[in-house]
């Protein structure tokens, strides 16, 4: 692991800010990129003297509760505490955008926000954040969501620029291409994808459906936790080679998975007047955490050749830094912002 | 006497008979599927998968703007019989009489495209008049060549159909901005955590970025 202190860099910040993780990306002079990545869940133990010293002991990070009762172990430690005591861990965020469950989400977000963007090289550096487009498959806006998180970027001395996932994606790995293609973002909570025509986007919605449903639906299918097969699945396994019975599970789930984003896509392209007629053939890339997994794009595939589009693929690929194309393209669009 | 059927008789023959024996030989052109998914080629009803080929009779072939629109954009490749395409028509050699493929007359009725103008126009209320007439060429373009009618005449007529006044598009950050609430009251929450140093740090190389800013900022001009 390697530590960025005081490097000099080039002013404009990309955030990523996931249902599972919060990436913050930053270019130094020397156009080397640096990413702090923030896992986006908490697990709350009591507060005591012990406690607080067991945490700093261990180098976890935690923060009080507004009435002290509380701690709340963020990061990687929440997982390994939830997984000690067979618990599932908390999140400030569902299905991509601010939890509703959670009565402490806003100052929990607020709080992994700056402390994971730190201050900005000038007063309103420019700082581009990731936000999702509004589900085609659910009925929820996501405009409260991007305010709250554009309020406390501002906060810490920035100046929020809100940009599309699926569209910061398109910066990251469609350069070759002119920006011209589809780009798709699987997060945690949301697929986020963007049909773009020289970086113009033609077409930007998500799909309410994505990793968590997939751990979630699991763990049910055979009576675990979702904490627990988040991280079998983060572990790393083959789609298509399950070897015991938790990725047997995963498999079905992420397949079922697959199977419903691609129908969304062609009911989605099928119901739009306006698809860009492409003069050529155009890429298709895959982005986000849960793309991760081994055989993902061979799966999706399978599946998009079942369906007809209004364009023709030239080709499916990953992303070439599928866990931080968002940030990357953020960083990226927030860069361009100033003169090099 | 031996007469011998002479070798400038038999060449003659052999030009007759070769004449003859192509005419035999099936003229077609033969396609191959380049890109993922099938090819279809309408106006012949014709449908070609990745990788795969077909042969579409010459005379099919010929009369087919599909096949050739097919080509131009690279979604398939003429393997065998290239030249036809080539030709205006496939040249019939067989003795018979062949009954030449009736193009059909199109009659574009402007009832119907005044129906379709007024359609579009509905839906397209927000967009730019220069963003229509796009849309009018791109449909005119669809238009079979065979028609009497002139595309720029079919575009001038839907033109006078459009409402003449059409707002322009908001932009979407203006919009933002415009209902933006500050929500942060400035409250914090203790914690351990030293600001700006939360997380792990993952470095990268950043040359692909490098010229990918640079691609965005020229986009930006």
């Amino acid at each position: 692991m390697n530590e960025v202190v005081d490097v000099k860099r080039k002013k404009g910040v990309g955030l990523d800010i996931g249902t599972m993780t919060v990436n913050c990306a930053v270019m130094s002079e020397d156009d080397q990129i640096s990413i702090r990545t923030q896992r986006d869940a908490f697990f709350d133990i009591e507060n005591d003297k012990f406690a607080r010293k067991m945490l700093t002991d261990n180098k976890a990070n935690y923060i009080v509760s507004d009435d002290k009762k509380m701690l709340y172990v963020i990061g990687e430690e929440a997982v390994n505490f939830a997984n000690i005591f067979k618990k599932e861990i908390r999140r400030p965020l569902q299905k991509g955008v601010i939890s509703t469950r959670e009565p402490e989400a806003l100052l929990m977000i607020k709080t992994i926000i700056v402390s994971v963007l730190g201050k900005p090289k000038e007063p309103g550096e420019i700082c581009k954040f990731s936000v999702p487009a509004a589900p085609i498959d659910a009925n929820y806006n996501v405009i409260y969501h991007e305010n709250v998180l554009k309020s406390f970027i501002e906060g810490a001395g920035f100046k929020a620029m809100p940009i599309n996932e699926g569209r910061a994606v398109c910066f990251s790995e469609l350069d070759e291409e002119g920006f011209t293609g589809l780009s798709i973002s699987f997060g945690a909570g949301m697929v986020n994808s963007c049909l773009s025509y020289m970086g113009t986007p033609a077409l930007e919605f998500s799909i309410s459906r994505s990793g968590d449903w997939i751990d979630s639906n699991s763990a049910g299918a055979i009576g675990e936790r979702t904490t627990k097969m988040t991280s079998v699945k983060e572990a790393g396994f083959d789609l298509l080679n399950p070897k015991n019975r938790h990725e047997q599970t995963l498999s079905i789930f992420y397949q079922n998975f697959i199977e419903y984003v691609v129908k969304c896509f062609e009911n989605k392209l099928a119901q739009t007047v306006d698809v860009p007629e492409f003069p050529e053939p155009i890429s298709i890339v895959l982005a986000g955490g849960t793309s991760l997994v081994t055989s993902f794009d061979k799966v999706f595939k399978q599946e998009i050749e079942k369906i007809k589009l209004p364009f023709k693929i030239k080709e499916i690929r990953l992303a070439h830094d599928q866990m931080f194309a968002v940030a990357n393209g953020a960083l990226n669009a927030a860069v361009s912002e100033y003169e090099i | 006497m031996n007469v011998t059927i002479g070798y400038d008789k038999t060449v003659m023959g052999e030009r007759m008979w070769a004449d003859q024996v192509k005419s035999l030989l099936p003229q077609y052109v033969r396609i191959i599927g380049r890109v993922i998914g099938a090819v279809s080629i309408r106006d012949i009803g014709r449908e070609v998968l990745y990788n795969q080929t077909i042969d579409i009779p010459a005379s099919d072939a010929t009369k087919s703007r599909d096949l050739v629109d097919a080509r131009d954009k690279k979604w398939i490749d003429i393997v065998y019989g290239g030249e036809y395409l080539q030709q205006k028509a496939v040249v019939q050699i067989l003795p018979q009489q062949v009954q030449q493929p009736q193009i059909a007359q199109q009659q574009i009725n402007l009832n119907d495209l005044k129906s379709f103008a007024e359609q579009i126009a509905q839906s397209a209320a927000d967009k730019s008049v220069s963003s229509i007439r796009d849309m009018l060429q791109d449909m005119s373009k669809k238009i079979n060549s065979g028609s009497t009618l002139d595309a720029n005449q079919v575009v001038d007529e839907l033109l006078k159909h459009l409402p003449t006044q059409i707002s322009e598009t908001k932009k979407v950050d203006d919009i933002t901005k415009n209902v933006f609430v500050n929500l942060d009251d400035g409250k914090v929450l203790q914690s351990n955590i030293e600001e700006g140093k939360l997380g792990q740090v993952t470095i990268r190389k950043g040359d692909r970025a490098k010229t990918a800013i640079q691609k965005l900022k020229n986009i930006q001009k």
